[in-house]
C-alpha cells in the first residue's frame, strides 16, 4: 500500500504538475494528475491562491488557466530543503 | 574592595559571553526557520522556531535576573548595606520561570503534532496560561520543589518521545538527534533552577556552561548546514 502523501508532498505534486505544463494548466486536469479528491483539492487550491503561489489567469476564449508565481517557482526550488529539515529534526 | 570587583569582572564576562552566544544562536535558528515557515506553513517548523525564540527570551532574562544579583553583592560589600529590591527579583523570577516553561512546551509542541497529529489544539493559549498560572505559583508560594516537579514531568514526557522515536526508527542516527533536544531541555531546567536556588551549581557551573553552549551549536550547526548561510534569499556564491 502507497505511503500518505504528507501536505508539503501534496503541495510539491500540485505545483510541479502546473510547473511540467509549461507553467499553464486548466483546473481539471489538475485535478486529475493530484490524485486528490475535488473537495481537498479545492482546498489546496484556496490555499495556494490565497498564499500567492499560483494566480488564475484566463485566455481570448475565457477558459481558465492556472500558472506559478515567483513564490511558487520559490516552493519548488526549496522543497527538498524544507523536507530534509522536517525529517531530520523529527518534526 | 578586592573581591567584589574580581568576582563582578569575571563573573559578568562569563554570564556576558555565555548568554549572547546562546542568544544569538537561538534568534538565527528562529529567523532561518522563519523563512522556511512562511513557505511551507509547516506547523512543527513554526513551533520549533518559537521554541528557540523563547530560549533566547529566557537565557536573555537569565542574564538580566544574574547581573541584577551581582550587582545587589557588590552593593552590600560595599556599602555594608543589605539591598535586596525583592520586586525586581520576584519580577525576573517570573518571566525566567513562564518563557522557560514556554519553551518547553512549543519544543515538546513541535516534536508531537507530528506524532499526535489533529489531538493537538491548533491555539497555544492554554500552554501560556498554564505557564503563566505555574510560574506564578511557583515565584509567589516560594515552591522551587514544584518547579522541579513539572520539569520532570516535562522531561519524561521528552523521554518517552525520545525512546519511542528510537525504538520504531530503522536508521537510530536520526532519533539520537532527539537526545540532543532531551539535553536543551534538562540544561534549561537546570539553569533556571541556579536562579532559584542561588549558587546551585557550585563548582560546576563552567561544566553546565560548555554543555549548554554545545548543545546550542550543535543545532545551530545542524540548521545552517541544511538551510545554508543566505543572503537576500540567495545563496552565497563562491568566489
Amino acid at each position: 500500500m502507497a505511503e500518505k502523501r504528507s501536505r508539503l508532498r501534496i503541495i510539491y505534486d500540485i505545483l510541479n504538475m502546473i510547473r511540467n505544463h509549461n507553467n499553464s494548466i486548466k483546473p481539471t486536469p489538475l485535478l486529475r494528475y493530484s490524485n486528490l479528491s475535488s473537495q481537498s483539492f479545492s482546498g489546496y487550491l484556496g490555499e495556494l491562491m490565497e498564499k500567492g503561489f499560483i494566480v488564475e489567469s484566463r485566455d481570448k476564449r475565457n477558459r481558465k488557466f492556472l500558472t506559478l508565481t515567483e513564490k511558487g517557482f520559490n516552493y519548488l526550488q526549496k522543497y527538498k530543503i524544507m523536507t530534509k529539515f522536517v525529517e531530520e529534526f523529527s518534526l | 574592595m578586592p573581591l567584589p570587583m574580581f568576582l563582578m569582572n569575571t563573573n559578568f564576562i562569563i554570564e556576558l559571553v555565555y548568554s549572547v552566544i546562546i542568544m544569538v544562536s537561538c534568534l538565527v535558528i528562529y529567523f532561518k526557520t522563519r523563512e522556511i515557515y512562511n513557505l511551507s506553513s509547516h506547523k512543527g517548523i513554526k513551533y520549533f522556531g518559537m521554541a528557540f525564540l523563547f530560549f533566547a527570551i529566557t537565557y536573555f532574562l537569565r542574564f538580566f535576573s544574574k547581573i541584577l544579583i551581582l550587582r545587589i553583592i557588590v552593593f552590600s560589600f560595599v556599602t555594608g548595606a543589605i539591598f535586596l529590591p525583592q520586586g525586581f527579583n520576584t519580577l525576573f523570577s517570573l518571566l525566567v520561570l513562564y518563557t522557560g516553561f514556554m519553551t518547553t512546551f512549543y519544543l515538546l509542541y513541535s516534536l508531537s503534532k507530528k506524532r499526535l497529529g489533529k489531538v493537538l489544539p491548533e491555539s497555544t493559549d492554554t500552554l501560556h496560561i498554564l505557564a503563566v498560572v505555574i510560574s506564578s505559583v511557583v515565584v509567589i508560594l516560594n515552591l522551587p520543589v514544584l518547579f522541579v516537579g513539572v520539569s520532570a514531568v516535562l522531561l519524561l514526557y521528552m523521554f518517552v518521545v525520545v525512546y519511542s522515536d528510537y525504538s520504531a526508527s530503522k536508521t537510530k542516527v536520526q532519533s539520537g538527534f532527539l537526545l540532543v533536544y532531551f539535553l536543551l531541555i534538562l540544561f534549561l531546567m537546570l539553569n533556571i533552577f541556579d536562579l532559584l536556588i542561588s549558587d546551585f551549581f557550585g563548582r560546576i557551573q563552567t561544566l553546565v556552561y560548555i554543555v549548554s553552549l554545545s548543545l546550542f551549536l550543535i543545532i545551530l550547526y545542524k540548521v545552517l548546514k541544511i538551510l545554508g548561510v543566505e543572503t537576500n534569499g540567495r545563496k552565497k556564491k563562491q568566489a
